[in-house]
């Protein structure tokens, strides 16, 4: 994400490749950054903004605002309390009265007139839109929001209006206002503009060579797009889109540029690696000396400190990024290596801990152990390959897994046993099972197995090993599970595997039925997932809030919340008895 | 494939206010808020009442395992026997952040709770929930501490 805003450049990267997203600061566009630490844990949205002089940013649904002078980054909350946000805005040029545009979960968009820990706005939207927010800008005197496939152009205190005659049913992947009108990247669909404020859209790529738009930025007054390898210009009078990028020198066509920003004499780009600046409209790149300033010493720059051991002797840390184990002496700092550290082949380490004098650090999950005070290592058999955290008391070694729970070796018999904290009473939301292994949900998102399964079941047997995901159904060799971010298909149980993404409907059941998805969620009732599309399939369902749902033959069923159970089958489906079943819906539904 | 066209299936209020279905064999089970468990062996088109849940909490969730009905509910999950009793599940937690060793007992984070044990071996008591937020625990001092991501540090004094 590279954002620009009265000549200062923020580029937001992740530490590690992890979900950490630490945010750089350029004064001199590109050429130096510092770190505004700390950094952010959480899923980056892509929203960067910069309002009445302050940066914000959007992290996990959550509103954070700079605090230059403390050096931190303080949440900011709506009036309401903590409704998360789904996206920000803030008109270019910033300004200092430039206006700050927050989109919520909830459907609501706010033009915030002051943040202070919380902030205070005039709402744009007299009721919810109905879905999450996605998109937001400004343009013309009215604002614009994207919610889910529909576009609303919203002016304080009027009701909404649809705004979107002539773009595709598909959710807007970036929206942007130029002085020459509307333009709105509907994904593979193509990119689209409107000149007369929404009140028409018609389809813009001629000249692009390149089907998917990743984003927009307005250059100078020159709106540019970035599609991926290329980098394309408009030129409202022959409405062409140019092609910006022949005789890269750094940048050739296999780097892919993930952002471009403008900045005071040319255009900045952003790929996995590097920086790239361009000073003639982005047809040649010269890639950014990328300098961090006040770099730590060499020596820890790589060094993120994942675990702390502290004992009577000396405190020792682990890296993510090496397998360099430090010995600091007397709480003094200096880290002493007791391996080769940086230079050799790079493992990360994940926890560890000692038992007498022998250490044992996970690497990429797994136990290793050293004899030799951390100048080698060798892995050890262990009951898991998922180990997630490590702790010693006396002789006896304990090791947290994803999947697999507890696991304690006993270190005068050499043994592992599996040690589960055992529960009864839990506030469950939902339950579910994978070979054999019986799961349960918690209200609060945390998962529990049943343990007598999870101390029977070993080896080879399907695990819950990600966090925040609900057991849906087996589909060999694959499994189903609901996530966050929509439905997950996945041989090892954490997140690594297809997903169908959904737009953060709550989904609480799945079903397969000839070869095809179908979900049942807590707003849109039930769709049906084909690729990356979701198609409704609610017609003679009362609510859209599902319950549960089932697959019996070549038949669905639904709890359908305060309405009943519902039969759903294909039409002329001769399993289904249309006569008996419409009269017990009218029998059903008369006596309510 | 086409649309999918709905019916109502059910008779009277019984179904009105279902929460969970499940399918068992050519069985369809359906829990209802007050807490019954109707079902049906002949695709919807009759049901009979199977069992009511311990004093008809409500069924949030339900799916069948081993010939049994395992229901998700406030305080649980509760087992329907082949001999229509009821029991309980014990639960553990598959998924652990973080543990830590204080004069004998063991401290485990999870992604639901913090537990406490006085050996490996247990028994285990639940100390702390709404933990959703902490990454890491480390007892020192008569204290056990834990890391938020997003860099708060939480304290509790460990009492025996």
């Amino acid at each position: 994400m590279v954002h620009v805003a009265d000549g200062v450049v923020y580029l937001a990267v992740t530490l590690g490749g992890g979900n950490d997203w630490l945010v750089l600061r350029s004064l001199d566009e590109g050429d130096t950054w510092r770190r505004l630490s700390p950094a952010i844990p959480g899923r980056w949205s892509g929203d960067l903004a910069v309002a009445s002089g302050r940066l914000h940013v959007l992290v996990d649904d959550r509103l954070y605002g700079r605090d230059e002078g403390r050096r931190v980054w303080s949440p900011v909350v709506g009036p309401d309390g903590a409704e998360p946000v789904t996206a920000i805005h803030s008109p270019a040029p910033a300004s200092p009265g430039s206006a700050l545009y927050v989109g919520t979960k909830g459907g609501h968009v706010y033009e915030v007139t002051r943040v202070d820990g919380r902030w205070e706005s005039r709402t744009l939207t007299p009721s919810s839109l109905g879905a999450p927010v996605r998109r937001i800008a400004a343009h013309g005197g009215a604002v614009y929001a994207s919610v889910g496939v529909t576009l609303h152009r919203l002016r304080a205190g009027q009701p909404p209006e649809q705004a979107d005659a002539g773009l595709p049913d598909v959710e807007l992947a970036a929206l942007a206002a130029t002085e020459g009108g509307l333009f709105g990247s509907a994904r593979y669909a193509g990119l689209f503009s409107s000149r007369d404020g929404a009140v028409s859209w018609a389809h813009s790529a001629d000249g692009m060579d390149a089907g998917r738009v990743v984003g927009l930025v307005d250059s100078g007054g020159e709106l540019l797009v970035n599609a991926g390898p290329t980098v394309h210009a408009y030129e409202p009078a022959a409405r062409l889109w140019w092609r910006r990028a022949e005789g890269r020198s750094d940048a050739d066509f296999s780097t892919h540029f993930n952002a471009i920003g403008a900045t005071r004499t040319g255009l900045l780009a952003a790929s996995r690696e590097h920086a790239y600046r361009s000073r003639d409209g982005g047809r040649s790149w010269e890639a950014t000396r990328m300098r961090l300033m006040a770099e730590p010493p060499p020596e820890s720059n790589n060094l993120t400190i994942t675990g702390l051991g502290a004992d009577p002797g000396p405190v020792r840390a682990s890296g993510r990024r090496t397998t360099r184990v430090d010995r600091s002496s007397d709480g003094d700092g200096a880290g002493i290596p007791r391996n080769g550290g940086p230079g050799t082949h790079p493992h990360p380490i994940g926890s560890f801990t000692h038992v007498g004098d022998r250490l044992y650090a996970t690497v990429r999950s797994r136990l290793h152990a050293s004899h030799d005070d951390g100048r080698t290592w060798r892995p050890v058999d262990a009951p898991s390959d998922q180990i997630t955290t490590l702790a010693s008391q006396g002789s006896t070694l304990y090791a947290g897994a994803r999947g697999d729970g507890l696991h304690v070796l006993d270190g005068d018999t050499g043994t592992w046993r599996q040690c589960l904290p055992t529960d009864m009473e839990v506030d469950l939301a939902w339950v579910g099972s994978i070979d054999g292994t019986l799961y349960a949900g918690a209200t609060d998102g945390g998962a529990y197995a049943s343990a007598e399964h999870l101390a029977r079941e070993r080896g080879d047997a399907m695990r819950l090993r990600a966090e925040g995901l609900r057991v849906l159904l087996r589909r060999q060799p694959w499994a189903d599970w609901a996530s966050r971010d929509g439905l997950l298909l996945s041989k090892q149980g954490g997140r690594g595997g297809a997903l169908q993404t959904t737009d953060g409907w709550e989904i609480t059941a799945a079903a397969v039925l000839d070869d095809t998805n179908f979900v049942a969620t807590k707003t849109h009732g039930v769709q049906r997932g084909l690729r990356d599309k979701w198609a409704s399939m609610n017609e003679g369902l009362p609510t859209a809030d599902i319950r549960d749902m089932v697959r019996l033959g070549s038949t669905l069923y639904v709890a359908a919340a305060g309405f009943g159970v519902f039969r759903g089958a294909k039409p002329n489906d001769d399993n289904v008895d249309k006569g008996s079943t419409r009269r017990a819906r009218d029998t059903l539904l008369g006596a309510r | 494939m086409t649309a999918l066209h709905w019916d109502a299936v059910g008779h009277g209020d019984a179904l009105a206010r279902p929460t969970t279905v499940a399918v068992s064999g050519a069985t369809l089970y359906v829990g209802v808020e007050s807490g019954d468990i109707h079902a049906s062996d002949d695709e919807g088109a009759s049901w009979r009442l199977v069992a009511t849940t311990p004093d008809g909490v409500c069924p949030r969730d339900m799916t069948a395992l081993d010939g049994s009905l395992h229901v998700a509910t406030e305080i649980g999950v509760l087992r329907l026997g082949v001999d229509g009793e009821w029991s309980t599940v014990p639960l553990t937690p598959p998924i652990i952040r973080s543990v830590t060793t204080h004069n004998g007992s063991v401290f485990v984070l999870t992604d639901s709770a913090v537990y406490r044990s006085p050996s490996p071996d247990g028994p285990w008591a639940r100390v702390s929930e709404r933990v959703h937020d902490m990454a890491h625990i480390h007892a020192m001092g008569g204290v056990l501490y834990g890391a938020a991501r997003q860099g708060v540090v939480y304290r509790a004094d460990i009492t025996d």
